[in-house]
Order: structure tokens, then C-alpha cells, then sequence
């Protein structure tokens, strides 16, 4: 059976076993049981991936593979170098997770289920990662949405309920958006297998065709993909979903899962508007306010989990600058005519890709160690409060050792795997900065000056807010010393198989940053020559110097910004008072989640909708109750009337609401008078005497005279 | 006039008049004639099975496809002429009819009259089978009138004053609908070839041009959109819908819901494309106008279905939206869009019906109506609340459920139509609606999982409804996810018809 195939299947199969299995057994031999066997499950996943992986590294190619007529549009997998490291990384991360997961998840309730969603989410990235269509890709994004909503609901509680109701809204407004885009995409280009989107893409750009509706798609998809990216704004659902989900599921939500987004976003770019200065401005835009809002939010949390959830998004921003870049030198290349230019250009660009790659990779493998670490304080403590949190880590070697490279890492601390790719994403702002023709580039040199020092600031906020975590961790006491002398005391804080897990991960920070010529840069170079991206950009990236005065120049600025940030905001602001401890600072009126998503869109804009339908809903019914009312009354009902005609009747009626009607306008007491009966007497006077007249011998003459004159007046005439 | 010895195929009249027969003899066998309710359970399971299994046959061709019964007047015969179209919404039929039958078994144990529902649930369906194998407009127009009236008594079931009001405004609306679409059928016999169905339309253009009265066609094809849509819920006479669906037994509501509804869709279907011809509206006013009302309606319906706080009534609100997904796919007459909304009909017969069956079972086992009253209650009854999670993603649209499948032919039918602004409008709605959806449906099944009541002892005494009633809706909710996983061969087959029209 073809391996991708597999990849993608057998998790939905074991996951599905398993539940069959164990679900019914509540005793903990089943659960230990069933935590065996999905780790076994994800190693069978990981020897999955890897096969094809080294079959490509020793030459072999592999044609599209593709379950036909499934979904309608049959389902496409085709193998690049990109998808594959990067299933790789997912077989990895879902395997460590696993192995943490079987301590942490032990006294949980309802595991099995959580194993049941979690082997289908790992199914459905697979199938995302490996997908050779839009089609296939939005599939398993749907899938991989909602199964994993059930990690951001798992704990069941009110909070969770809450975050999870966000997560699901935003996921489901982002599948449609991206359904839509789609949609656009496949009338514009005829067609969504990749490649040959491109290639649509690229005649109608040579054709210099009209290109909104290739936009419009693109952002439509962003909204989509971007949710699962945290992009801004739609990044809202983030921070609390992140607090929620257990923290094997959060390890893998910004490890993974925000990958699949980042990886969506650069397949529209590459693909659906491919070299488009404008929609590279717009991804620099976002990935800046996404990188710079992140980090200040993650430096004014007062929260472990939070902390690390804002840095998720803030490292996001430095992947979606990174693509920003990019696309631009992508643009620049397609205009340069200068040769020389041009082998420089390619060559930056290079480093932007490389770089992005990398970083990439190096943030999943960080988040991994850095949230189950999260996941073992919160074990232990029961609290992501940093005042509850704080010298917790005090006499744990392991905790300081795999914390600090993974901390250091983020933080583009040089020797480690950060610093690599943020001087490449670095060095691609600069150079091309410097390369780049005023009079033709899309913005001026300062705009990018700026665009350089926001994200060495950004690199800054990384500092101060891991440094904030170290410091609370590791050299800060506890206020209350009963508890620290807990903490301190306790060395069984987390079995083998977690430790395993936390150091799997942490393994390869220091090499990819020791060794970058020979570690990083192969890696890099077989993620980016088969991504996707034509082979006329398939430049070799010239050798870097990483360890450079002028590279390293970049990384020491970026320490002294965190440094300044750190004493100003952590040590001056959020511990102004010490008996408080630490204080979460961000202002509460801020939150773009309940004030915008919640209030606007979710409570204003149904109920605006629902105003309108219900007048458009009631219309007609109105107007046949007023038909109703009016000329086409039910008939009434038969009965006799007791005394007088309908005249008297009505008219009666009439008098008496009048009165009523006067009476409770001046505000007087109304006694009904019962004119109806009056007027009844009335009547049966007026009719008694008239038929007295018509019966007499008067009347009859009257009659005769009458018909006499008649008779005159006729003849009158006639004449 | 068509006639002759090989268009007799007597076979074709044995679905639609043996329900009505038995139908018929139910309702007037006195009551002591059936020594138990077992033995009337018997005698209607049976007969159920028998009536399905003949229109099996009907839709299976075994029995021809013409049949031509007797001359209404002049050269108008009564005839029926079984296509792949009026296949499609038979076969639909038959598996509705099936499952919410045998639901409505054990259903109906609490309701009272059960005899009488049972002898109007077999009449609809013949009705509904003549109607669907109909082979001019007369005869289509006949089995539409006597489908309102067989429907009537599923809906005053009960005997309430709501019961009785809502079914009076459903035949008041239906009938309001019906003349005006009969209207057009007067102008039709003036100016078409003939009144059978003719794929791609029979209208003589040359007739309607050199009399002048394009305009006035015009305006009959826009009634009798207007007026069959009465049925299929559309904005502006749909307030019926939202009135008379919840008011019957759960399992009457299902059928209404998923299959009756149809009915008006299958209708246009016919007048628009069988007879006056997509050419002829394509452009025009008509088109537009149609597609505006389409898609007022389906935006309508989700946010009013998101309102609403009862949960059959919010279920028909959503019938109302999603029958507008299917008139949006018409209007944009092109084979894509049509194509999508064939598909929808189906899934949607088959969504929907689960959803009314799930609310009934829920009524059934509970007592309540309300969309918060079923807080916890995922844990007592797992199969039954899955399955509801199954088919509400089958509505919302996501993979690998059908509901996807029905709106990618749907929008991107609608984006290749041509019709200006509207293209991409009818897309957006879509998703709007979709998304609407998702807030109507999914918290039923997010507080049944994941949430627990105050007082969790209230739950102790509910369980998993009885196997008769769970498993049409399991059924329906494996369909759901088969149809959406490997609908190939139906696409295929749809794809068929509609070449065959556009």
C-alpha cells in the first residue's frame, strides 16, 4: 500500500479501534492499555512517514496519489520535500505528545475520547500536508477543525465551554471563507491541483488580466487559513483555547495545527497569486501586527500558559513576515533585468524562504518542549498563575536544562536553532532593502527600515517575556515559603516517558544552531526546493555566515530591546506592587474576542439579521390579518339577536365605546349606560308605530295620493 | 394524443392507488375491527412494505414508463411518464416514507387517532407517487392539489386550536399558490406544443413572439415560480411552513419536512424546465427576480432558525432556508447549479428527516420541546445525539458529510451563471446561511456532550429510545456520511438529467 496513503488513513482506522476497544472501560488497566497502543500507533505513523521520506532523499519520485471519487472531487496526495519533513514533524510531534500524554492524561476522564479526536486530527493533518488539491486541503482542514475542538472542550468546564465555543465559531467562519475562496478560485482558474493553479495564475497575470477576483479568493482564504495561523485579527480565539486544552493538545495546537494554517496562506501565495507585490504588502502588514501585538501581549501576561499561547501568535508573525519577504524578492526577481542583480536577488530570496522554513520548524519543536513543560508545572501546581508558579523549577536540572534551550532558542539567542532562522528572515529584510529600486518597490527604503526595527524589536519582546517565564521559574522564590520547600522537595515531578518526550524535542535546538552550515541549511534546502516554488527559483542560497559580527549585531540589539522591555514592563509595571505578585497589565476594555467577535459580529449582527427577517418573515401574514380584519372577516357567527335590529345594535355599541373611549382620555369614570338596550326600545317603538300607520286607512290614501302624483308628473313629462 | 397498446403498462398505477385503497379501508374500519394496537401495527407495517415495494418496482423500470389513464378533456389525457427526474424524487420518497413510517410506530403510541394518521400517511404517499411520475402538467397539477389536501390531516392531527389554525393557513397558502400557478397553465395550453414533459421545454416561441405577449409569459413563468414555491417555502408566501411543520406528530413533520416540501421544488422543476424552457427566462426579469427571492429566503430562514427557541420550529425555519439553497441552484439555470440542486433535495430530504425524527424521539423519551431543555442528555443517549452530530454537519456543509457536495455544485454553479452581482451574492448567502446553520445546530449537540444540567439526577431516568425509532435515524445519519464520502455515482447520475435539460 502506498505509504501516503497509509499515513493518511490509519490514524482515522487505529482511532476508531481504539475507541471500539476501550471505550467502555472505566478501570485503569484499559487506559493504560489504550495510552500503549496510540503510542504505538504514532510510531507506526512516524516509520510511515519517514519511508517515503528517505525513498526521496535516495532519489525516488513519487507521481500524485489519489483515492478517486471520494468527496465528490476524489481526494489528490502528492509528495514534495516540504510536505514531507513536515508530515515528518507532525508524526514526531503527535508521537512525543503521546508518550507525555500517558502520565499527564492518566487521571483524566474520558481519555479514550480525547485519543479518539486526537488520532483523527492527526489523520486529517497528514491528509493536509500532503494534499496535491485545494479540494483535499480544505477537506481535512474541516476535519482537523472540528476534531480538534473536542482538545479546546475537553475539560468540560465553563471556561472551556467558552473558549471552545470561539474556537469552533472562528473555525467554521474561516471553513466557509475559505469554501468561498475556493469557490472564486476554481470559476477564475477552472481548476484547484496545484500547479496548475499556478499556472492559470501566471497566464493571467502575463496576460495582464484583471486580477480582483484572484484577491478576493486569496482573502477569503486568509481569513480561513489565518484563523488556524492566528493571524490578526483573526487570531482571537487563541489565548483562552490555548488555556484550555490540555497541554498535550495545546503542544501540538502551536506546534502543528498553526503550521497547517501558515502552510495554507503559503499556498495561496504561491500559488494563487503568485509574485503580487500587493498581496506580499498586505501578508507583511498583517505578519508585523501579528508579531509586534503578540509579543506585547505576551510580556503583559501574568499567565505560564498565556505567555506562551501570545508567543505562538507573536512567532507566527515572524513566519508570515517571512513569506511576506519572500513574495516581494519573488516580485523583484520577475522585473530585475540586471543578471547580477538578479543572481543576488534569487539569492536573498533563498534566505527569506530558508528562513521562514526554519523557523518554521524551530517553533514547533520550542512549543512542543515548552508546553509540555507547561502541562508538567500545571501537574504539579494545578495553576498557570505565575505567583502560583513561581520557584517551581528550583533543583530540577532537567526542567532548567531542556526550558532554558528551549526559551533560549525562541529567543534567537545565539548557538541555538532561533538565531538561524531569524538572521536569515533578518538578512532577507535588510538586503532587500538595500537592493531594491525606490522608484519601481512597492514602498519606500524607510518603510522597510521600519519594517527591520519592528522586528528586531519583536525579537526583543521574545527576550523579555521568556526571560519573564526563566526568571519566575527558576531564580524567583515563591511568597509563600511553605510551598516553595515543597516544590523544591519534589523530584518525582515527571515519569521517564514524559522526560523522554520533553527531551526528544529539545535534542535538536543546539544542533540546528551549532552546526547551521551543516545542519540547518540541508534541512532548509530540501524544504524549499520541492515546497512548491517553481524551479526557476531554485537557486542554491550562498553560504551564510551566521556567526558574523554584522549577524550577530542584529541578535545583541534584539537582547538589549528585551532586556529594557523586561526591567521597564515586567519588573517596573506588572510588579509594582509587591505584595500583589505578578499582574496581568493588558487592558480588559481591549478584548477584541468578547468587544468585536462576541458583541458585533456574533450577538449584532444575528440580531440585526433576525430583525429584518422577522418583518420580512410576518409580512404577508399581516397583510392577510388585515384582510381579515377588514374585508374578508370570517364570517359571523349566526345567532338572533335578543332585541332590536343590527342597526340599534351597532349603533349602540358604537355610542357606549365612544363613551368608554372619552372617559379614559379624560380620565373619568365610565358607567355604561347601555344604550344598546335603550336604542332597541326605541326602535321596537318607532317599528310598532309605523305599522300602526301602515295598517290604517290613512296611510292607504297617502299611498294613492303619492302614486297619483306620480302618475301626473309622468304625463307632465311625457308631454 | 398519445396512446396505443404499449403505453398501458397498468403496473405504473398499482404505488399510487393501492396506498390510497388501504389508506381508504383504514380509515373506515371501525376501530374494533384491530383486537389490539399490535395487529394495527401489523396490518400498516405490511402494508407500508408492500406500497414501498411496489413503487421499488415503478422506479425500477420493470414496469415501462408510460401509461397513459384516460382523457380529462379534449386532447389533455391523465398520464404518466416515469423519467430519471421523477425516479430521483420517488426513490427519495420511498426511503422517507419508509423510515419515518416505522419511527412513527412507536411514536405514536402517545398520540391518539393513530388509525386515521396512518390511513392519511398511506394516501399522501400515493398521491406523492402519482405526482412524482406525472407525465404532463394536468396530471401533475391534479396529484399537487390532492397532496395539499392528503397532507391537511397529517397536519390537524392533533385536533389543538393551533392544530386546526396552522392547517387552515397551510391550505389557505397552498391553494393562494396553486391558482396562481394554474393560471399559467391556461396561458401554456394556449402557447406550447403540448402540456407533456418535454425535456428543455415546449413552449413555441414563434407563437408567443408573433402574438406579442412575451411579457405575458414572463409573468406566468414568474407565477408559477411564485406559486409552486408556495410549496417549497419561498419568500414571500412561506409563513405556512414555519406554522403548520411542528404542529404534527414528530414523524408527520419529517415527512412534510423532507419530502412534501419537495414536492414544490419538483414542480417548478417541471414547469421551468419541462415546459416553458430555461432559454426562455434566462436573463430576464424572471431570473432575477427569482434569485433574489431565493436568496432572501435562505438568509431569512437561518436567522430566524438561529432565533428560534422551539426546537421542531426551529427545524422547519431551517427547512425554509435549505429549500431556498435547492430554488437558488434552479434560478441560475445552468447544468452545475442544477446539478447541486438535485443533490441537495436528496440530502436534504434525508438530513432533514433525521433532524425531525431526532426531535421527535427527544419528545418522545422527554416530554420537552425546547432547544435548552436537552442539556446532558448526550450521555444518556450517545447513539441518538452522534447521529444528530452526524446530520447537522451534513446541513452545515462540512466534509465528508453530503451537505459539502450539494453546495460546491451550488455556488460554483451560481458563479459560472452570468447573472451579475448575483453570481457571487448567492455563494455569500450561502455561507452566511451555513454558518447561521452551524449556530443553530451545533449547540443542540455541544450542551447534550459537553455540558451537565445543575441537577444531574434529572437525567437518571432517560435512556437510548426504543431500536425502531433510533434506527431510521441512524440509518439516515450513516447516508448522510456514505453520500458525502463517495457520492460519485449519484453525481454521475444527476449529472445525466441535467444534460439531458441544459
Amino acid at each position: 500500500m502506498n505509504m501516503i496513503l497509509f499515513a493518511v488513513i490509519f490514524p482515522f482506522v487505529i482511532g476508531l479501534l481504539v475507541w471500539f476497544v476501550f471505550r467502555s472501560g472505566k478501570s485503569d488497566q484499559g487506559k493504560r492499555f489504550a495510552s500503549v497502543c496510540v503510542i504505538l500507533a504514532a510510531a507506526v505513523e512516524l516509520a510511515a512517514v519517514l519511508v517515503p521520506l528517505i525513498q526521496n532523499l535516495n532519489g525516488a519520485t513519487f507521481e500524485t496519489v489519489s483515492l478517486a471519487g471520494i468527496g465528490g472531487q476524489g481526494l489528490h496526495f502528492l509528495y514534495t520535500g516540504f510536505r514531507g519533513s513536515f508530515a515528518v514533524l507532525t508524526a514526531f510531534a503527535w508521537f512525543v505528545t503521546f508518550l507525555f500524554s500517558k502520565e499527564y492524561m492518566k487521571n483524566d476522564t474520558h481519555v479514550i475520547r480525547y485519543d479518539l479526536f486526537n488520532l483523527f486530527t492527526l489523520g486529517a493533518t497528514m491528509g493536509i500536508f500532503y494534499a496535491a488539491d485545494l479540494f483535499t486541503l480544505f477537506f481535512f482542514f474541516e476535519i482537523m477543525s472540528f476534531t480538534s475542538f473536542m482538545w479546546v472542550a475537553h475539560r468540560q468546564t465553563k471556561e472551556s465551554a467558552y473558549a471552545a465555543g470561539t474556537y469552533l465559531g472562528i473555525a467554521i467562519a474561516g471553513g466557509m471563507a475559505i469554501l468561498m475562496g475556493l469557490f472564486i478560485a476554481y470559476n477564475q482558474l477552472g481548476t484547484l491541483t496545484f500547479g496548475e493553479l499556478y499556472n492559470g495564475a501566471a497566464a493571467k497575470i502575463q496576460a495582464g488580466e484583471d486580477l480582483t477576483w484572484l484577491y478576493v479568493a486569496a482573502g477569503c482564504m486568509f481569513v480561513g487559513f489565518g484563523a488556524k495561523a492566528s493571524a490578526f485579527p483573526v487570531h482571537v480565539w487563541l489565548p483562552q483555547s490555548y488555556t484550555q486544552a490540555p497541554a498535550p493538545a495545546t503542544a501540538l495546537l502551536s506546534a502543528i495545527l498553526s503550521k497547517t494554517g501558515v502552510f495554507g496562506i503559503l499556498l495561496v501565495s504561491l500559488e494563487i497569486l503568485p509574485m503580487q507585490s500587493g498581496w506580499g504588502v498586505f501578508i507583511l502588514l498583517v505578519g508585523l501586527t501579528t508579531m509586534v501585538l503578540g509579543g506585547i501581549r505576551g510580556v503583559m501576561s501574568n499567565n505560564f500558559k498565556t505567555t506562551l499561547a501570545y508567543s505562538s501568535m507573536s512567532q507566527i508573525g515572524f513566519i508570515l513576515v517571512g513569506m511576506a519577504m519572500q513574495i516581494l524578492l519573488a516580485q523583484m526577481m520577475t522585473v530585475s533585468t540586471d543578471a547580477e542583480l538578479s543572481r543576488e536577488v534569487s539569492n536573498v530570496f533563498s534566505m527569506a524562504v530558508n528562513g521562514t522554513y526554519l523557523h518554521m520548524l524551530n517553533h514547533s519543536l520550542v512549543k512542543l518542549v515548552l508546553f509540555m513543560i507547561a502541562g508538567i508545572i500545571f501537574a504539579q501546581v494545578g495553576s498557570y498563575d505565575l505567583n502560583r508558579v513561581r520557584g517551581f523549577g528550583h533543583k530540577k536540572p532537567f526542567l532548567l536544562v531542556t526550558f532554558t534551550l528551549a526559551v533560549a532558542g525562541v529567543g534567537g539567542i545565539p548557538l541555538l536553532n532561533g538565531y538561524v532562522s531569524k538572521t536569515l528572515l533578518h538578512e532577507s529584510i535588510v538586503e532587500y532593502t538595500a537592493l531594491m529600486d525606490p522608484a519601481t518597490a512597492v514602498a519606500s527604503p524607510m518603510a522597510f527600515r521600519i519594517v527591520e526595527y519592528l522586528f528586531l524589536f519583536s525579537g526583543g519582546l521574545t527576550v523579555a517575556y521568556m526571560t519573564k517565564l526563566f526568571i519566575v521559574l527558576f531564580v524567583e522564590k515563591n511568597c509563600d515559603e511553605k510551598l516553595q520547600s515543597e516544590y523544591e522537595s519534589k523530584k518525582a515531578y515527571a515519569s521517564v516517558l514524559s522526560k523522554i518526550a520533553i527531551g526528544l524535542c529539545a535534542l535538536p535546538i543546539p544542533f540546528i544552531g551549532l552546526f547551521p552550515g551543516a545542519v540547518a541549511d540541508p534541512i532548509a534546502r530540501y524544504g524549499f526546493v520541492h515546497s512548491g516554488a517553481r524551479e526557476l527559483w531554485a537557486v542554491d542560497q550562498e553560504e551564510v555566515f551566521y556567526f558574523s559580527v554584522k549577524n550577530l549585531s542584529g541578535a545583541l540589539v534584539s537582547i538589549v530591546v528585551g532586556a529594557i522591555v523586561y526591567i521597564l514592563i515586567v519588573r517596573l509595571l506588572m510588579l509594582r506592587k509587591k505584595e500583589e505578585g505578578y499582574r496581568g497589565i493588558f487592558p480588559a476594555w481591549l478584548d477584541m474576542e468578547r468587544y468585536v467577535y462576541r458583541a458585533v459580529l456574533y450577538k449584532g449582527a444575528t440580531v440585526g439579521l433576525g430583525i429584518i427577517s422577522r418583518i420580512l418573515d410576518s409580512m404577508v401574514d399581516t397583510i392577510v390579518v388585515i384582510l381579515r380584519k377588514t374585508v374578508y372577516s370570517d364570517r359571523p357567527l349566526p345567532y338572533e339577536l335578543p332585541e332590536g335590529n343590527y342597526f340599534t345594535h351597532s349603533l349602540g355599541r358604537t355610542i357606549e365605546r365612544v363613551r368608554r373611549l372619552y372617559c379614559t382620555i379624560m380620565k373619568k369614570d365610565y358607567e355604561p349606560k347601555n344604550y344598546e338596550h335603550k336604542l332597541a326600545i326605541k326602535s321596537t317603538e318607532f317599528f310598532e308605530s309605523g305599522r300602526i300607520i301602515e295598517r290604517s286607512l290613512s296611510f292607504g290614501l297617502f299611498m294613492f295620493c303619492l302614486g297619483l302624483g306620480l302618475t301626473m308628473i309622468y304625463l307632465f313629462m311625457v308631454n | 394524443m398519445i396512446g396505443g397498446l404499449d403505453e398501458m403498462n397498468i403496473m405504473i398505477l398499482l404505488p399510487i392507488v393501492l396506498p390510497v385503497i388501504v389508506g381508504f379501508v383504514l380509515l373506515f374500519l371501525p376501530e374494533r375491527v384491530f383486537k389490539s394496537r399490535q395487529s394495527l401495527l401489523n396490518v400498516t407495517g405490511v402494508s407500508f412494505i408492500v406500497c414501498a415495494l411496489l413503487a421499488l418496482y415503478v422506479i425500477s423500470g420493470a414496469a415501462g414508463d408510460r401509461l397513459v389513464l384516460f382523457d380529462l378533456v379534449g386532447s389533455i389525457p391523465v398520464y404518466f411518464a416515469i423519467d430519471s427526474l421523477g425516479r430521483l424524487f420517488a426513490g427519495i420518497v420511498v426511503l422517507i416514507f419508509l423510515m419515518a413510517g416505522f419511527f412513527s410506530f412507536v411514536y405514536m403510541a402517545h398520540e391518539k387517532n393513530e388509525k386515521r394518521y396512518y390511513s392519511f400517511y398511506l394516501i399522501t404517499f400515493g398521491v406523492l407517487m402519482g405526482l412524482d411520475f406525472s407525465g404532463n402538467l394536468v396530471t401533475m397539477y391534479l396529484f399537487y392539489e390532492f397532496m395539499t389536501l392528503a397532507s391537511m390531516p397529517l397536519v390537524l392531527h392533533s385536533g389543538t386550536r393551533e392544530a386546526v389554525m396552522a392547517g387552515l393557513k397551510y391550505m389557505f397558502y397552498s391553494f393562494c399558490g396553486a391558482y396562481m400557478a394554474l393560471f399559467g397553465i391556461y396561458f401554456l395550453n394556449q402557447y406550447a406544443d403540448t402540456l407533456d414533459f418535454v425535456a428543455g421545454g415546449s413552449l413555441n416561441m414563434e407563437a408567443v413572439v408573433q402574438s406579442g405577449n412575451t411579457q405575458l409569459m414572463l409573468i406566468v413563468a414568474f407565477l408559477a415560480i411564485v406559486g409552486f414555491g408556495v410549496k417549497a417555502g419561498c419568500f414571500p408566501l412561506h409563513a405556512w411552513l414555519p406554522t403548520a411543520h411542528p404542529v404534527a406528530p414528530a414523524p408527520a413533520s419529517a415527512f412534510l419536512s423532507g419530502i412534501i416540501v419537495k414536492g414544490g421544488v419538483l414542480a417548478i422543476i417541471r414547469v421551468i424546465y419541462y415546459c416553458i424552457g430555461a432559454d426562455f427566462i434566462r436573463g430576464t426579469w424572471v431570473q432575477t427576480v427569482w434569485i433574489i427571492l431565493a436568496v432572501i429566503t435562505l438568509l431569512m430562514g437561518s436567522s430566524l432558525a438561529f432565533k428560534e427557541k422551539i426546537m421542531k420550529k426551529r427545524f422547519a425555519y431551517s427547512t425554509v432556508s435549505n429549500l431556498s439553497y435547492i430554488l437558488l441552484g434552479l434560478s441560475m439555470l445552468n447544468a452545475t447549479a442544477f446539478v447541486g440542486s438535485l443533490l441537495h433535495v436528496i440530502f436534504h430530504a434525508i438530513i432533514k428527516s433525521a433532524l425531525f425524527l431526532f426531535a421527535g424521539a427527544l419528545i418522545f423519551s422527554t416530554g420537552r420541546t425546547k432547544v435548552k431543555d436537552f442539556v446532558g442528555l448526550g450521555k444518556k443517549m450517545p447513539v441518538l445525539f452522534a447521529s444528530y452530530t452526524i446530520v447537522s454537519l451534513g446541513l452545515i456543509g462540512i466534509p465528508p458529510t453530503s451537505g459539502v457536495i450539494s453546495k460546491w455544485y451550488l455556488a460554483v454553479g451560481s458563479l459560472e451563471s452570468g447573472a451579475g452581482a448575483l453570481s457571487w451574492i448567492g455563494p455569500v448567502a450561502l455561507l452566511v446561511s451555513a454558518l447561521l446553520t452551524a449556530g443553530y445546530l451545533l449547540p443542540i449537540s455541544i450542551r447534550g456532550f459537553l455540558e451537565a444540567p445543575a441537577d444531574a439526577s434529572s437525567l437518571e431516568k432517560y435512556k437510548e429510545p426504543p431500536l425502531l425509532m433510533l434506527a431510521p435515524i441512524v440509518i439516515l445519519a450513516v447516508l448522510t456520511l456514505l453520500l458525502g464520502v463517495y457520492p460519485t455515482p449519484l453525481i454521475d447520475w444527476v449529472g445525466t438529467i441535467a444534460s439531458g435539460l441544459l
